[in-house]
């Protein structure tokens, strides 16, 4: 491996030590289990990592792997979505209004959406890297799409408030600024792919170091049994806790009678 | 535009707004804490005069009276707009705390199967209310209708009676 030269490389073997700092940290607090899907995608990430780590960006041994894998890695962010929409699900159990059919429109509105945003990309191909941009529509296409439906997803948390766990917030957090940052790259490569595809590259990376920093810092097993919301939280401790400030606003009422 | 204008506009844009969201999310756990000394006050009650604050009564007696005018009631009415605004913001919170209250139950066990459901309702309908209420204010201030303010003291009424079964001890 050559020594590391430009902003770009610097960015990739950080996001890389963060990758695997992340999936160490959930390793270590016994999340694995936990975050399934997120895992998954932390392990797939760092074995890509490592597998190109050796070869130059414009060489046949990095690109042939960098596009099959690419499809892969999009499918399985969108895994991690569907999973924390599961977990945020959980704290609403007994809501009818948030059926499968309704999620399911949900994800419609967010890809119509996602697609609208990009109609003008789909005219504006470069004859030189044609094949390349079609996979960076693609991946913006979705990534926007999941973008609008953590969006929808945090608007309604906010709306009607119920206990999350608070590493369930974190990764919606650290997904939508992953979302956002790369969405947003993708537009300024896919508009003018010769003059925008390097500065589109940093942007993207340097969104990843700042969304896996932040899992780095901020990921926590009291945040697991901590819960936004209501003042209240998951563990078997603070649940007893709850029971009996209910039970002392019975014997208040008992009292009152 | 050029495409890199609208891309650093997007892109502010984008952070103001997750940014907002997921701090609001987290610190959402300070609004809305309930303790029993507010459920032992608590009561739709109290916000019974607000129903009367905006009386069109006050304002014909008001107008029979020496040294009237109309700067005189516009004050006045700005005046109880404001009141009214008020009383408006706490029963929002009250709402709010009794639908921790009620998350708080369910989390608890003690409800039934429906009771998320019935409780996502109110929600539902006090937000409408509270918006037209908000809408009949403002216009108000300009003498333009009259404010039933009537719905949103039931809907405080029918969410907390809603609870009160639950909370009654057995």
């Amino acid at each position: 491996m050559k020594a590391p030269g430009s902003l770009e490389e610097i960015l990739w073997i950080t996001n890389m030590v963060l990758t695997v700092g992340v999936l160490v940290r959930l390793a270590m607090l016994r999340l694995i289990s936990t975050y399934p899907a997120l895992s998954a995608f932390l392990a797939l990430q760092s074995v890509r990592s490592f597998w190109l780590l050796p070869y130059s960006v414009n060489t046949n041994e990095y690109a042939i792997p960098y596009i099959f894998t690419e499809p892969v890695l999009v499918l399985s962010r969108a895994l991690v979505v569907f999973e924390l929409y599961e977990k945020i699900l959980s704290g609403y159990r007994g809501l009818s209004v948030l059926s499968r059919r309704t999620m399911s429109g949900c994800l419609g509105v967010s890809l119509v959406l996602a697609l609208a945003a990009h109609l003008r990309e789909f005219l504006v191909m470069s004859p030189k890297a044609k094949f390349l941009q079609g996979l960076n529509l693609f991946e913006s296409t979705v990534f926007t799409a999941l973008l609008f439906f953590l969006v929808i997803l945090a608007a309604f948390m906010l709306y009607y408030p119920t206990p999350i766990r608070k590493n369930v917030l974190l990764h919606s957090w650290a997904f939508s600024a992953y979302f956002a940052g790369t969405a947003v790259a993708l537009y300024l490569s896919n508009t003018n792919f010769e003059a925008w595809n390097r500065i589109a590259s940093v942007t993207r990376m340097s969104s990843a170091t700042l969304s896996l920093m932040a899992w780095c810092l901020l990921l926590r097993k009291s945040w697991e049994s901590e819960s936004s919301a209501i003042s209240v939280n998951h563990s078997k401790v603070s649940q007893e806790r709850l029971l009996q400030q209910l039970e002392s606003l019975n014997m208040k009422l008992e009292r009152n009678r | 535009m050029s495409p890199v204008t609208f891309v650093v506009i997007i892109s502010a844009g984008l952070a103001v707004v997750l940014a907002w969201l997921f701090r609001k999310l987290f610190r959402a756990a300070d609004g809305a804490a309930f303790s029993p000394e507010w459920w032992e006050n608590f009561s739709p009650e109290r916000y019974l005069p607000f129903a009367n604050l905006l009386s069109e009564e006050d304002f014909t007696y008001m107008r029979n009276l020496p040294g009237y005018d109309a700067v005189t009631e516009r004050a006045f009415r700005n005046r109880r707009v404001k009141i009214c605004r008020a009383y408006m913001m706490d029963m929002r919170e009250d709402f709010d705390r009794l639908q921790a209250l009620g998350q708080a139950l369910i989390l608890a066990g003690k409800t039934d199967a429906g009771f998320q459901d019935k409780l996502f309702g109110q929600r539902l309908r006090f937000t409408r209310a509270w918006w037209m209420v908000r809408l009949e204010l403002e216009a108000y201030r300009f003498g333009l209708g009259q404010v039933n303010t009537g719905r949103l003291v039931e809907l405080l009424d029918g969410t907390a009676a809603q609870i009160q079964p639950v909370m009654q001890p057995v």
